[in-house]
Formats: structure tokens, sequence, C-alpha cells
């Protein structure tokens, strides 16, 4: 698929890196696993942040890595149903930090903390995590869901929160199949699986911050990532909806 | 910015637009990609150095006279040209290829980039680089030079190292980085020169830090200024060049007679090659 394919020991390289990182530093919230056999896709699970709509879920997705990583991004795709702005209905997940930086000037957006070299499964994971509780409304991938996410945002419509619910009560109902003990609380979540030379424990929990890739300490903290995924990618698979862009 | 020298990291990632292509289009554009990938890789990441006549022999004196004459006008102040491939790295790689060449000849400057490299993980750290990530290719880079600095290396391991695709890439990535990093150290000075509304942190994210994407003025200026070394660029055609001129120096401010550059690179319509002044001759 990718004809650079001669850059990809470099590739396994980078990835076995990452995942050595990731197992003796996990990102809180993830669990890992990985078929050594093909370190070009890795399958995670996220338990969902507490305090938020998807405490408690647990939700499996695949990341798949090109053969030129860490020069070019790679893909995740939920495998469990997440009713999300920023996740296509067939599980594809749309987030500026997966995307190689582009010029677009149809859009007229500014392309945000897109896809660099030194970004890592780290950086991304944490991204997931905090989109999970503050989507990405300017440039949906399920228009419905965003829809509905503003709808119950200004109090005017729960179906949003209970179709998230059902899915985590869904969601559970796999964990406990496969004998995972999702966490509840905020100490479980963080102390059970924060990195253990990390000082700031605590300080890991807050959704908000612009995790990764943030070099200058202005204010883009609060500034909506703009990823262009409702225009850019509507040749992406399944049509959700894009069109009424 | 001339696209002649055909970049593009993952085609697949790249459309840019979705309106009114059709599959086909599509599949077309991706066929087209892919000969320009393969022509592109028939040569070699950096090639042999070799006699300035060859870039004579690549015009033809009546239909492109005007390159024909610049290039023979070069062999009277250049011998060698080292071709390096265009695909978008091609400045980075060029600098990286005669700073290398620099260091395996001299000792005592091999020794000092060594430290300023170590210099420059800390700052790409400071200034906001994911610190794993980061500090990876800027170890790999150290490791290159210290290699070469300990005799495990020699002219030979590095020039095949040089044409390997992952440890290149490896490589270009921290002169990428500390491009970027210049520019971000430096961001009131470098803000005003960018335009349509991006930020320096955007503008280096999607010119400097992608792979694959082609040099412009600002990235040539912030790389001179990042491995200070004195730069030349010979252009094939006066209207390319920033003054008017046939040359360009860097950093900017250097006339001609004062100059002696460390590197001196030519300048086709998008794309760098490297070449080598004749040695100097008693007359």
């Amino acid at each position: 698929m990718d004809s650079k394919a001669s850059t990809s020991s470099g590739a396994l390289r980078a990835l076995s890196m990452e995942l050595k990182n990731l197992q003796s530093q996990p990102v809180e919230g993830f669990t890992i696993d990985v078929n050594e056999e093909n370190l070009f896709v890795w399958s995670v699970g996220i338990y969902g942040p507490p305090k938020t709509l998807y405490q408690g879920g647990y939700f499996k997705a695949t990341i798949r890595f090109p053969s030129n990583y860490p020069y070019s991004p790679p893909s995740m795709k939920f495998t469990t149903k997440v009713w999300h702005p920023n996740v296509y209905e067939n599980g594809d997940l749309c987030i500026s930090i997966l995307h190689a930086p582009i010029d677009d000037p149809q859009s007229g957006e500014l392309p945000c903390e897109r896809w660099n070299p030194t970004q890592s499964v780290r950086t991304i994971l944490l991204s997931v995590i905090s989109l999970l509780n503050e989507p990405n409304t300017s440039s949906p991938a399920n228009v419905d869901a965003s829809v509905m996410y503003r709808k119950w945002k200004e109090d005017t419509d729960p179906e949003y929160a209970k179709i998230v619910k059902k899915q985590v009560e869904e969601s559970k109902k796999v964990a406990q199949k496969e004998g995972v003990s999702v966490p509840e609380t905020i100490e479980e979540y963080c102390v059970k699986w924060a990195p253990p030379q990390q000082d700031d424990v605590l300080d890991g929990i807050d959704f908000n911050d612009d995790f990764g890739y943030d070099y200058d300490d202005d204010d883009d903290d609060d500034e909506e990532e703009e990823d262009g995924c409702g225009s850019d990618y509507a040749d992406d698979d399944e049509d959700s909806g894009q069109g009424e862009n | 910015m001339l696209q002649t020298d055909m970049v593009h990291g993952s085609s697949e990632n790249q459309t840019t637009s979705t309106e009114a292509i059709t599959e086909d289009e599509i599949l077309l554009q991706d066929q087209q990609l892919k000969r320009i990938e393969d022509e592109q890789k028939s040569a070699p990441l950096v090639g042999d150095k070799c006699s300035l006549f060859s870039l004579v022999a690549l015009y033809d004196p009546d239909t492109s006279s005007a390159f024909f004459s610049k290039a023979n006008e070069l062999t009277e102040v250049y011998s060698d040209i080292r071709f390096i491939r265009g695909d978008g790295n091609c400045f980075y790689r060029a600098v990286l290829v005669g700073l290398v060449e620099i260091m395996l000849a001299d000792k005592e400057k091999l020794r000092k980039f060594i430290t300023s490299s170590k210099e420059w993980t800390e700052k790409l750290v400071k200034l906001g680089f994911p610190d794993w990530t980061c500090t990876d290719f800027c170890e790999f880079f150290i490791e290159f030079l210290q290699n070469i600095y300990d005799g495990k290396d020699n002219a030979d391991a590095v020039f095949k190292n040089l044409n390997d695709d992952n440890t290149a890439n490896y490589l270009l990535m921290f002169f990428r980085l500390i491009t970027s990093g210049h520019l971000k150290e430096n961001a009131a000075h470098y803000e005003p020169f960018i335009g349509e509304g991006l930020t320096l942190a955007q503008y280096c994210e999607t010119e400097i830090e992608a792979m694959w994407k082609e040099s412009d003025h600002l990235a040539i200026i912030a790389l001179v200024k990042a491995t200070n070394i004195r730069l030349r660029i010979e252009y094939m055609d006066r209207s390319e060049a920033p003054n008017g001129g046939w040359h360009h120096n860097l950093p900017d401010g250097n006339d001609d007679a004062s100059f002696v550059p460390d590197i001196t690179l030519l300048y086709r319509p998008g794309h760098y090659d490297l070449i080598y002044k004749k040695p100097a001759v008693a007359s």
C-alpha cells in the first residue's frame, strides 16, 4: 500500500521503542495489547474517564501504523460502538493529531496540532482521552452525534447522554466477559494507571488540557481543535452525513 | 514555491479537496505520484561526487541554451557535483552531506558540532517538543557523529548510512527539528515573514517538521543559523535568486569579497545539489 516501504525497518525500530516505553510507563486509562509478530497493528482498550459520561466504559480500538511511521501518522478505529462527534459510524476516529499536515486553502481552517514525527502513541492516546470528553464540533465526523451533543450541552435534549450511557453499559458487559476491571473512580484511574515516575499524578486528570505538543505557552489551550474531518475526509469510507457541511 | 521537487509523505492522506474528484482521477493521480516516486527512487539519496561536466551534459545547447551556458560557466569555478535525490528533503540532505564531509576532514569541527547537537537536544525539549521522541532523534544524530569521532565509522560507512533510508530519515529529522527550533526560539523575529494567517508554530508543523516537505527561504535561513554554517547557493537562473544575482550568501549580509562558504549548493528550479569549488591553483 505504501510505496515507501523501504522505510519500514525504521518504523519497526520506532514502534518497538514506543511499545517498551508504554509498557514501562503506561498511559493512564489505557491497555495496550500488541502481537509482537505484527507491530504495525495495536489493539488498545480505553477506560472511560471517571466523572465523564464515559465513566466505567471500556472501548476497544485498533491502531494501524503505516510503513513509513513515524513520518506518517497511524490511523485509529474503534471496534466498540462509540457515539461521538469525531468518530465515524464505522468507528474511524477523526482527530487532527492523526492527520498529516496539509495546506488546505479551501476550508480556510488552520491546521492544528497535526501529526509530526515527534508525536507518538502516547500523545495520541492522551489526545483521544481529551477528545472523548471535549468533542470538536467544528468539523464533525458524525454530524448527527455532533448536533445531539450540542443540544445536550445546551440542556435542550438528553439524547446524546442517553446513547453514550447505553454504549457504556454495553461495553461493560464486554469488559466483564474479558475479565477486565474498569477503574471507576479518579483515584483508581490515576493511581493504578499513572506512569510511576510522574510527580503530578493527579494533574494528569485535567481532561481539558491540550496534551502533548504544546510548545508555545500561550492561550491556545482553549482553542477548539480544527481538523477539517468533515470536509477533507469525505472520501474516507462511509459517508456519515458530512454532506450537510 | 516551485513544485518540481515532487513530494508526498503519504498520498492517501493528502487529498486536499473532495469536490468533483472522481475515483478515476484519484487513481490517475496515485499512478502519477507512484511514477514520480519510482523515478526519484532510481537515483541514490546521495550520489557520488562527479565532474560538473555531468551537469552540462544534462542540457541541450539548443533547447535549453540558458541552462547549458550557465552550467558551462559554473565549470570555470566549480569542479564537482554531488547529485542529491529530489524527494523534498534535498535541501536538508545536501546540507547534511556537506556538513558531514567537513566533519570527516576536521575533527575539531566535528567535536564542536557534537557539543552543539547536545545543546540542541536540551533546547528542543525546552521549546516544548515531546521529550521522549524528540530526544530519540537527537540521540541518534549524536551517536552518528560520535561514531565518526571515535573512528568506528569511516567515510565509506558514513556514506553508506547517508544512503540508507532509515538512517538518513532520522538524521534529516534532527535537521528539521533544529530548523524548527531555531524559528521558534526567535519567533518574534521570524513571525512577520509567515503569511496567510498561520502562526509560527503552525508553519513549523506543516512546512518544516513534516518529512518530504520542501524547504522555503525561511527554512534555509533557519537551518543555516541553527547549524552555524556559511552557505552559498548558486542559481542556474538569475530570476530565481533573491537579489537577481547569480548566487546568494547566507547568513545574509555577507558580501562576496570576504565570504568563504563552508558549503555550496546549486539550485535548479525546485532542487538542490552540492557543488565543489576547483582547488585554488597558483597562477
